[in-house]
């Protein structure tokens, strides 16, 4: 079992990909925006996983994964879940760190086939 | 938006008083552009504007204006109001003709029935499909239990008191979403709902908001246009007083409200008219794409 940070600004989406999570026996911290996500991993930065949202207040996701890729520490893989499907945002994305892209709408489904690929290595 | 956003009228006396008095308002047009020459109007209508029509009064055309309206037929592309004699109005090319409404004699009455068709035909036939099998595909799964069982009206009857905003731009086109809730009705549809709180609910609208954008955005990425959502904002006002318009921007748009009255969607959409983006848009033959299998591991 392993621990993950949940960055969305919407408490919906927190709380489904939480729930989700904690029923699968995960650890799950959460942040709001990704200026909170990053003080959460400064803390702690023991994670395996980070699931975060791109359009988001203050930071967004591509913003976030910049700034802890700049912290030079290991990082845990880094999932975008999002409704944007732009080629160009999945490029930014990809050199800011991140590791997938998962589109909105959220399913059980979809974060099984995440959670497949990250903890069976 | 551009200063040319509305109305282009040429020779126009009535769109020029038309604007002074505000009557344009009054039909839900922000603004028109009176103009006084022909190359005026073709000026107009060439820019990067978003102008969403034009009324002509044909009878007052010279023959020299009449070939060049002619000449640039295929450069208007939307649909022009004219107004005249017949005789005077088949001498205009074909091509003209085809994207126009003859008013006959022109009233205001006539221009308020032309913006209902000017909004309508302007509203991309394949955005409209996707437009509302998002709505379908995504409403229930943000509000549980929730049926887009929807009508296309035009004009609200619910009593709506929370507004959620959001818009989506692009290279070529702009578009904007906004939902108008009815808290209490949404409270008294069910259990699911009952004690929902009201920052929760707002959450929801918001989230509401840019998955649909997100679904209709996917499903504009099969035509390669790309696009971007912003983050929505929500609005709260005391429940059953519903909203009190005081200005609205004239958009292309559609308007669904759901059969029970809890919610409204009004989708507005903007695209050039003078480029492939138009062309694309209304004539795909694609049918709606749900984004549920699109996961992606780098």
């Amino acid at each position: 079992m392993g621990k993950v940070l949940v960055v969305d600004d919407s408490m919906l989406i927190r709380q489904k990909v939480s729930d989700f999570l904690l029923s699968k026996g995960h650890t799950v911290f959460d942040a709001e925006d990704g200026a909170s996500g990053i003080d959460i991993f400064k803390k702690d930065p023991h994670f395996d996983l980070i699931i975060t949202d791109l359009n988001m207040p203050e930071m967004n996701g591509i913003e976030m994964c910049s700034a802890l890729k700049a912290l030079e520490v290991p990082l845990p893989p880094i999932f975008m879940l999002t409704t944007e499907t732009n080629p160009e945002l999945k490029t930014r994305g990809k050199a800011a760190g991140v590791n997938g892209w998962i589109v909105k709408p959220f399913s059980e489904q979809k974060l099984s086939i995440l959670l497949e690929s990250v903890f069976k290595k | 938006m551009s200063s040319k956003f509305g109305f282009v009228g040429f020779p126009s006396n009535e769109i020029e008083s038309l604007v002074k008095t505000g009557a344009l308002s009054e039909i839900n047009l922000k603004k028109g552009q009176v103009v006084t020459t022909t190359e005026d109007l073709m000026t107009a209508i060439k820019g990067p504007a978003f102008v969403i029509g034009a009324i002509i009064n044909v009878d007052r055309l010279s023959d020299s204006e009449k070939n060049l309206i002619n000449e640039n037929a295929k450069a208007i592309g939307f649909p022009v109001g004219l107004y005249g004699e017949k005789s005077n109005i088949d001498r205009l090319s074909p091509e003209l003709l085809s994207v126009s409404k003859n008013l006959g004699k022109f009233a205001i009455s006539d221009l308020e029935g032309s913006t209902k068709i000017f909004r309508q035909s302007l509203f991309p036939s394949y955005v409209r499909t996707i437009t509302k099998e998002s709505i379908k595909f995504i409403l229930p799964k943000v509000f549980p239990d929730m049926s887009a069982d929807f009508n296309e009206v035009e004009k609200d009857s619910g009593q709506y008191n929370i507004l959620v905003n959001c818009e989506n731009h692009g290279a070529g086109i702009f578009s904007a979403i906004s939902i108008s809730v009815d808290s209490a009705a949404l409270k008294n549809l069910n259990d699911t709902y009952r004690g929902i709180d009201q920052v929760i609910l707002l959450d929801y609208g918001k989230e509401l908001a840019n998955q649909i954008f997100g679904a209709i955005n996917f499903n504009l990425n099969q035509i390669d246009i790309y696009s971007r959502v912003a983050l929505p904002v929500a609005l709260v006002g005391s429940p059953g007083s519903g909203w009190r318009i005081t200005s609205r921007h004239f958009r292309p748009s559609i308007r669904l409200e759901l059969a029970n009255k809890v919610m409204s969607f009004q989708v507005e959409f903007m695209a050039k008219t003078t480029n492939d983006i138009w062309n694309q848009l209304n004539s795909s033959k694609l049918t709606f794409n749900a984004p549920e299998e699109s996961i992606e591991i780098f």
